[in-house]
C-alpha cells in the first residue's frame, strides 16, 4: 500500500490512574492494530465477480460510483444510474501514462483501479448498529462512535479550502465502518450515533460533539511538549474531561464508553501535498496548505473523563479512498487501550 | 476569546510574546493593588491589561485579573476593528448599575457576544464594597460560555476579577476555584 | 491521466468551471450533486447550523416566528419548506441566507422596517440571491482571491466562520451588500418582482432602502463603516427601485393594510427591548435617527424620549448630560413614562453633582416602583450623597 510520501505522527496520551484499564481489559493486555483485526477477519465476506466492467473517468453521463462497504473490511464497487438503481461493477484503471511496461496504451487496461473516490455506504451490517441501542457485549465492553466530526475541503490555487461534500461524506463512511468492524471484531457491542434516531437530542449531541472539538483543541495544544505546553501538565499528567452530560449517551445507547473524531484536511488536485504543521489551523477559519489536523478521544461515558486521546500530525493520509483511509483510520486508532 | 488566541499565537510565533508560567499554590500581588492566592497549581499568562490564570486552557476556562482602570480608561478586550470609538470609558464617579451599562457595551463590541449580563449583587472585593453580575457570552461556533466579572471601585479605579468557562461542564467544575481565589483576596492597606 | 465523472473529486481542478456550475435557478427539494461546490457549501452550513440552532442569540418566539415563515411563503411559495428562518438577537439592520436555506433575521431589521411590505423587501432581496444562487456564483469567481473569506463569512451571516455576534464586524453587517453591483441589482430587481407578486406595493423597496441610507448617512463615517461593510445603499439603485415601481400595474392594496396592523402590534409588543440592545452597542447617532422615525410612526413618545435620555447620558459628550435630563423631563410628564425615568434623572443629577436633586428623583423613583428590584441599589446611592 502507497501511502502519500510524507510521514504521519501520532502521539496518544492515557489518563493515568488506571481508569483505563477498569473499563476494558484485554486479555494479554496488548490491544490488536486495525491491520490485525483485518488480517484476522479479511475475506469473511462472499466475494462476487462483477459481470459489468467500466472503465475509471468513462462511467456514462448521470451515473456514479458508490462504494458499499462489505464485512471482512471487503468493499463492493457499485454503479449507479440516475434513478439511484445501482448495480455491482469491476472498475478498471484508465490508460496510464506511468505505466510500467513504459509504453502508453490506448483504452483499457486490465488493471483494476486503484483508489476510486466514492461515495461511501456502511455494510449492511454496521448500518443494522446506526441510531440503535446496544444488544449485546459484555459489561464494560460497549462503545458508542459518535458521528465523526470531519470536514475534508479542496485546496484551491489562492490557497483558500473548500468543503467537499464527496469527500467528507467518504471519509466519515470509512472512518465509522472501520471502527464499528474493529470493535465487533474485537468483542464488543457497537453503537452509532444518528441525530435522526433522537435517542438524545440534537442540541446534547451536537454539544458533546462541540465540546470536544474544543476539548480535543486544548489538548493539542496544551499538552503536548511544544511551545505552548502548559507548565502545569509539564509533569505528563493527562486529565481531562467531557463532563457529566455524557451520561446522557450512556442511557440512550447502553454505552459504556464513547469514541470521538475530529478531522480537518484539505487536498490540493488530487494528491496530498506535504503538510506543514502550524497550530493556527486548528483555530483559523481556513486551514493553511494542504494540511491535516485530527485527533480520536475514547470516552468514559459514565464520568465523562477521556481515558485515552490521540492527534494526527501529518502530510500523509488520504481519507477520501478504502486502503489510504484504513491507514489514516489505523493511526488515529493506534494503542487504542481496548 | 478566538481571536485573543488568534492574537496570541501571532505574538508568540514572533516571540516576543507573553507565555505561560507556572504559578504555585500561594499568595501573589497582583497589580501593585491587591493580593490573592492560588489553591492549585496554575498556569498565568501576563499582558500589559490583563492577568490569567488556567488550568486547562483559554478555549475552556480561565480567570482574568483586569489591570485596574483609571477615569477615561476602557475595559481590556480586543475590540473588532472599528468598533473602539463605540466603547464607553469608565468614570469614577459610576454607579454599579452603570459599571453594568458599561461591561455591556464593552462585550458587544467584541467577538464574544453577550446574550445575559444581570443580576447584580454585593459582593465583598477583599474588605471593600464590591458587587458581582452573572454573564452568559455566546458565539456562533457553538462554544457557548458562562461567567461572572466580581469588580469594586478602590481609590478611583475599577478592579475586577473575570471568571469565563464552557457552560457545559467547566463552568460548574471550575466555579468553586473562582470562589476560593475571591475569597483571598486582601486589598493593599488592609490590616 | 483522463479523469471523468466517476473520480469526480479529482477534476474539480482549479479552474472555477470544471463541474461546479449550478444550472437555473434553485428548484424546491433541489439537492446539488455531492461533487458540486454547491454541496460542500451546504455541508459545510448545515454543520454549522447545527450548532447555531442552539445558540442563546437565537430568538424563540413562536408568534413572531409564524408570522415571518409566512411572509416568506408568500413571497416564494414552492421554495419556502426548503427555508429555515432564524430570529437573530443583533439590533442592526441585517439579513442573510445560506446556500442551505438557512435566513437569518436580525431584530435591528424588525426595529427599522416601517411597515410589512418594506420587511418583505428585504426578505425578498435574499430569497433572490438564493434562488439564483448567488453565493455560488460569487464564490465562483472569488475563490482564487484573498476576498473570498470574508465573502464567504458575508454570504452566509458568518455562520461558523467567525461570525462575530452584537459587535457585527466587517463580515457579517454588511450582509445585505455583500455580493457585486450586477447581483445586488438582479436580486434587487427580482425581489420587487416577488413583493409584487405577492401582493405587497412595490414602491415600499425604494422607501426602505431610502430610510436606511439615511440612518447611515446620520451616523459619522469612520463608525458607521462597519455597519455598511463601507458602501451604503447606492442613489442608482435607490432611483432603479423607484422608477420600476411604477411600472407595474396599479391596484389597490386593502390586504397590505390589515397585515400592517398585525405587524404593528407585533412589533409594538417588542420593540423596546431591540432598542435597549443598539443602545448597549454604543451606536448613538444611529440610535437617535432610529428614535426619530420611531416618533414619525407613533410609537409611545415617552418611551421614546426616555431612550433618547439614555442615549445622551451614556454618549456622554459635552451637553449631553443636560439633554438627557431634558429629554427624561419631557418622558416624566406622561403616565407612560418608563419605570426607570425617575431613576435615571438621579443618575444624571449625581453626575451633575446636584445632590439634592438627585435624592429628590431616586425618591419618587422608590416610592412609585417599592416592590423594584434595585431597591437596595437605589438605597444605597441614596444613602452616599446624604453623607457627602
Amino acid at each position: 500500500m502507497v501511502s502519500a510520501c510524507a510521514p504521519t505522527f501520532t502521539e496518544s496520551k492515557t489518563a493515568s490512574g488506571g481508569s483505563a484499564g477498569t473499563v476494558a481489559a484485554t486479555s494479554n493486555g496488548e490491544t490488536p492494530s486495525l491491520s490485525d483485526i483485518r488480517d484476522m477477519n479479511e475475506g469473511s465476506a462472499p466475494t462476487i465477480q462483477p459481470a459489468k466492467e467500466v472503465t475509471e473517468g468513462e462511467i456514462g453521463a448521470g451515473n456514479e460510483i458508490r462504494i458499499k462497504m462489505m464485512p471482512g473490511f471487503g468493499k463492493e464497487t457499485w454503479l449507479c444510474d440516475a434513478d439511484g438503481d445501482c448495480a455491482p461493477v469491476h472498475v478498471n484503471a484508465a490508460t496510464n501514462a506511468n505505466d510500467i511496461s513504459g509504453e502508453s496504451k490506448p483504452g483499457t487496461s486490465a488493471r483494476p483501479a486503484d483508489n476510486i473516490i466514492g461515495d461511501v455506504e456502511l455494510s449492511d451490517e454496521t448500518l443494522k448498529l446506526v441510531g440503535k441501542k446496544i444488544d449485546g457485549g459484555l459489561n464494560g465492553k460497549k462503545i458508542l462512535i459518535m458521528t465523526p466530526d470531519v470536514e475534508l475541503s479542496l485546496l484551491t490555487a489562492g490557497g483558500l479550502t473548500e468543503p467537499h461534500a464527496l469527500w467528507t461524506s467518504a471519509a466519515k463512511g470509512y472512518v465509522t465502518e472501520f471502527m464499528a468492524q474493529y470493535f465487533t471484531d474485537m468483542g464488543y457491542g457497537v453503537a452509532i450515533h444518528s441525530d435522526d434516531a433522537q435517542l438524545v437530542s440534537t442540541e446534547i449531541a451536537q454539544d458533546l460533539i462541540d465540546l470536544h472539538e474544543d476539548v480535543g483543541k486544548s489538548i493539542f495544544l496544551y499538552q503536548y511538549n511544544t511551545l505552548f505546553q502548559l507548565p502545569t501538565k509539564k509533569d505528563g499528567s493527562f486529565n481531562w474531561k467531557l463532563g457529566k452530560t455524557a451520561q446522557e449517551l450512556k442511557k440512550a445507547y447502553g454505552a459504556d464508553l464513547g469514541v470521538f473524531v475530529y478531522m480537518r484536511d484539505s487536498y490540493s488536485s488530487g494528491s496530498r501535498v506535504a503538510a506543514q504543521f502550524l497550530a493556527a489551523a486548528i483555530l483559523g477559519v481556513g486551514i493553511q496548505g494542504g494540511q491535516q489536523v485530527g485527533f480520536i478521544s475514547l470516552v468514559d461515558l459514565e464520568t465523562g473523563n477521556i481515558l485515552w486521546y490521540n492527534r494526527l500530525v501529518s502530510g500523509g493520509g488520504d481519507l477520501r479512498t478504502f486502503e489510504p483511509a484504513f491507514d489514516a483510520t489505523e493511526n488515529l486508532l493506534e494503542d487504542i487501550p481496548l | 476569546m478566538r481571536h485573543f488566541f488568534i492574537l496570541l499565537l501571532t505574538l508568540t510565533i514572533a516571540s516576543c510574546a507573553p507565555t505561560f508560567q507556572l504559578k504555585q499554590t500561594g499568595h501573589s500581588s497582583m497589580w501593585n493593588s491587591y493580593s490573592v492566592a492560588t489553591s492549585e497549581y496554575i498556569n498565568e499568562l501576563k499582558t500589559d491589561k490583563s492577568v490569567m490564570w488556567t488550568q486547562d486552557g483559554p478555549i475552556l476556562e480561565r480567570v482574568e485579573f483586569w489591570a485596574p482602570i483609571s477615569d477615561g480608561g476602557k475595559l481590556p478586550f480586543i475590540f473588532i476593528a472599528g468598533n473602539e470609538e463605540r466603547a464607553e470609558t469608565f468614570r469614577s464617579d459610576m454607579t454599579p448599575e452603570e459599571i453594568v451599562e458599561l461591561v455591556r457595551n464593552g462585550f458587544s463590541l467584541t467577538p464574544s457576544t453577550p446574550t445575559f449580563i444581570g443580576n447584580l449583587q454585593p459582593a465583598p472585593f477583599g474588605n471593600k464594597q464590591g458587587y458581582m453580575i452573572d454573564l452568559n457570552l455566546s458565539s456562533k461556533d457553538g462554544s457557548d460560555f458562562k461567567g461572572n466579572l466580581l469588580f469594586a471601585t478602590i481609590n478611583g479605579k475599577l478592579m475586577a476579577v473575570f471568571f469565563a468557562a464552557r457552560e457545559t461542564h467547566y463552568y460548574e467544575a471550575r466555579r468553586p476555584y473562582f470562589d476560593s481565589v475571591v475569597q483571598s483576596i486582601k486589598v493593599s492597606g488592609d490590616a | 491521466m483522463r479523469l471523468g465523472k466517476a473520480a469526480v473529486g479529482l477534476s474539480l481542478l482549479v479552474s472555477a468551471c470544471a463541474g461546479t456550475g449550478p444550472v437555473g435557478d434553485v428548484k424546491p427539494g433541489d439537492e446539488p450533486e455531492l461533487t458540486t461546490v454547491e454541496a460542500g457549501l451546504r455541508m459545510k452550513m448545515d454543520e454549522a447550523e447545527r450548532s447555531f440552532a442552539a445558540s442563546a442569540l437565537i430568538i424563540k418566539d413562536p408568534e413572531l416566528q409564524d408570522y415571518l415563515d409566512g411572509i416568506v411563503c408568500r413571497l416564494a411559495e414552492k421554495i419556502c419548506p426548503d427555508i429555515r428562518l432564524y430570529i437573530v438577537k443583533i439590533p442592526y439592520f441585517n439579513a442573510s441566507m445560506a446556500p442551505n436555506g438557512v435566513m437569518q433575521v436580525w431584530t435591528g431589521l424588525l426595529l427599522r422596517a416601517e411597515n410589512e411590505a418594506q420587511l418583505a423587501t428585504v426578505l425578498a432581496h435574499e430569497l433572490a440571491h438564493y434562488k439564483k444562487r448567488h453565493s455560488i456564483k460569487m464564490w465562483n469567481s472569488t475563490r482564487n482571491t484573498t476576498d473570498f473569506l470574508a465573502f464567504f463569512s458575508i454570504a452566509t451571516g458568518g455562520i461558523g466562520y467567525g461570525f462575530v455576534g452584537l459587535a457585527a464586524g466587517l463580515g457579517a453587517a454588511g450582509s445585505i451588500q455583500a455580493y457585486s453591483r450586477d447581483l445586488e441589482n438582479e436580486a434587487d430587481e427580482i425581489g420587487q418582482d416577488y413583493l409584487y407578486d405577492a401582493g405587497y406595493d412595490p414602491v415600499e423597496a425604494g422607501q426602505l432602502w431610502e430610510k436606511i441610507k439615511g440612518e447611515a448617512d446620520a451616523g459619522d463615517r469612520e463608525s458607521t463603516a462597519i455597519f455598511f461593510a463601507s458602501h451604503p445603499p447606492a442613489e442608482d439603485r435607490i432611483e432603479n427601485l423607484k422608477s420600476r415601481a411604477e411600472a407595474y400595474p396599479a391596484r389597490p392594496l386593502q390586504a397590505q393594510q390589515r397585515a400592517d396592523e398585525k405587524f404593528r402590534k407585533l412589533v409594538d409588543a417588542r420593540w423596546q427591548g431591540w432598542v435597549e440592545d443598539l443602545i448597549d452597542t454604543g451606536s448613538y447617532e444611529e440610535t437617535l435617527f432610529v428614535i426619530d422615525n420611531l416618533e414619525k410612526r407613533e410609537f409611545s413618545p415617552a418611551a421614546l424620549d426616555f431612550y433618547r435620555g439614555d442615549v445622551y447620558r451614556r454618549r456622554s459628550n459635552e451637553g449631553d448630560l443636560d439633554k438627557a435630563k431634558e429629554a427624561y423631563l419631557t418622558a416624566a410628564k406622561s403616565p407612560e413614562a418608563p419605570a426607570k425615568t425617575y431613576k435615571n434623572l438621579g443618575l444624571v443629577a449625581k453626575r451633575q453633582k446636584e445632590d439634592g436633586k438627585a435624592i429628590e428623583y431616586f425618591e419618587i423613583y422608590l416610592a412609585r416602583y417599592p416592590e423594584a428590584s434595585d431597591r437596595f441599589l437605589v438605597e444605597s446611592y441614596i444613602k452616599q450623597l446624604r453623607q457627602s
